[in-house]
């Protein structure tokens, strides 16, 4: 399938007679990016579908609003980082999860998740993540396994250059004063 | 692979070493065919999702405005529920203050002489309730041991108690302002 570029996908959306086709492929561009990015908040196979879902149909509702301010890659990890924290918030709400387990309630479903083949050391890595404060977790893995630039992580979080990389910094602290067992 | 190799290796390497030493691979996996199925399945909902998108009740406009003004009404309901219970006490509150036992005294003595009310009622109510009753029996009794006990013995028995026996009683005794407040 050919590669648009995003400024050529918008274009298509908005001048085709055929915005679907346009959005499809849109779909198939960013599908992966947005699952991987949603699976590691959500941890959960089934519950990241749908959050990318849900993700995807809000993307559809309000592409024809987006105003090219910032970039599409961002705009639509905003939308999958609000829904995803949504979507545990609910989760809480709904079976009455007190924040300090939801933690312990995500490493559990680690262990039983058949769509998680880590061995011990990613699993102790995934726990100490998964023991990081909500937003810090989500900077931790933008950075640490995605490489997202401060800059982009900024307009997606909404949070200054300067906090990130903090959060950052002591998020790569506790880890690894977790993994060394201190 | 999602993992992009543009991370500050060095920095991470001195500040965390173990987490450097590890491999950054992604551990988790989906289901075989995930994702050449899941654009369709995306794209399926969102057309479905157009399709059925009922049209609002009220716009988007009208709800902005309409949501704030029901809030400031509701908000000014309560108030004037709650205000109109104060005013309620603060009415009876006042009534109590002014009419004192003067006041009511003066008002049943006019009544009495312009003969709208029966003196005789109110000495019959005071002698039935059981609270005179039993304190005019406690001061007969102590009249009855010091001065005259056949005497005041005898009205009790009768149960005869004239209107001179009780201004004797209400004069010689000072609790008549606690019985009547």
């Amino acid at each position: 399938m050919e590669q648009y570029s995003d400024k050529e996908l918008l274009e298509l959306f908005r001048n085709s007679d055929n915005g679907n086709y346009a959005f499809n492929l849109l779909v198939n561009k960013y599908q992966r990016q947005v699952y991987w990015h949603v699976r590691r908040i959500i941890i959960d196979h089934d519950d990241s579908n749908d959050v990318v879902q849900n993700t995807f149909i809000k993307v559809w509702h309000n592409l024809e609003k987006f105003r090219e301010d910032s970039q599409l890659f961002t705009w639509l990890y905003k939308i999958a980082t609000n829904e995803s924290i949504n979507f545990l918030k609910h989760k809480r709400t709904k079976f009455f999860i007190p924040i300090v387990n939801v933690e312990k309630h995500l490493c559990d479903s680690l262990k039983d998740d058949p769509y998680f083949n880590g061995d011990f050391i990613q699993r102790k890595l995934q726990q100490a993540i998964l023991k990081l404060p909500e937003k810090q977790r989500i900077v931790f893995n933008m950075k640490y396994f995605k490489g997202i630039k401060y800059e982009d992580m900024s307009k997606i979080l909404g949070t200054s250059v300067g906090a990130l990389k903090a959060s950052y910094h002591i998020a790569v602290k506790k880890i690894e004063k977790y993994l060394t067992g201190d | 692979m999602e993992i992009n190799d543009d991370i500050q290796n060095d920095k991470l390497k001195e500040s965390a070493p173990n987490l450097f030493s590890m491999k950054k691979e992604n551990s988790f996996n989906v289901p075989d065919g995930y994702f050449e199925n899941l654009s369709n399945e995306i794209s399926e909902k969102c057309f479905q999702s157009n399709n059925k998108k009922p049209a609002p009740i009220i716009n988007n406009t009208l709800q902005k405005i309409l949501i704030p003004v029901a809030i400031a009404a509701t908000i000014i309901i309560i108030i004037l529920i709650f205000f109109k219970e104060n005013m309620n006490e603060i009415n009876t509150t006042t009534q109590y203050v002014y009419i004192d036992i003067n006041s009511m005294s003066e008002y049943l003595e006019n009544l009495i002489d312009n003969n709208e009310l029966d003196e005789s009622l109110i000495v019959s109510e005071l002698i039935n309730d059981d609270t005179i009753k039993s304190d005019l029996q406690k001061h007969q009794a102590n009249i009855c041991k010091t001065t005259n006990p056949v005497i005041i013995k005898d009205s009790l028995n009768n149960n005869t108690i004239t209107k001179d026996d009780i201004i004797q009683y209400l004069l010689e005794n000072d609790e008549s302002d606690d019985l009547l407040n």
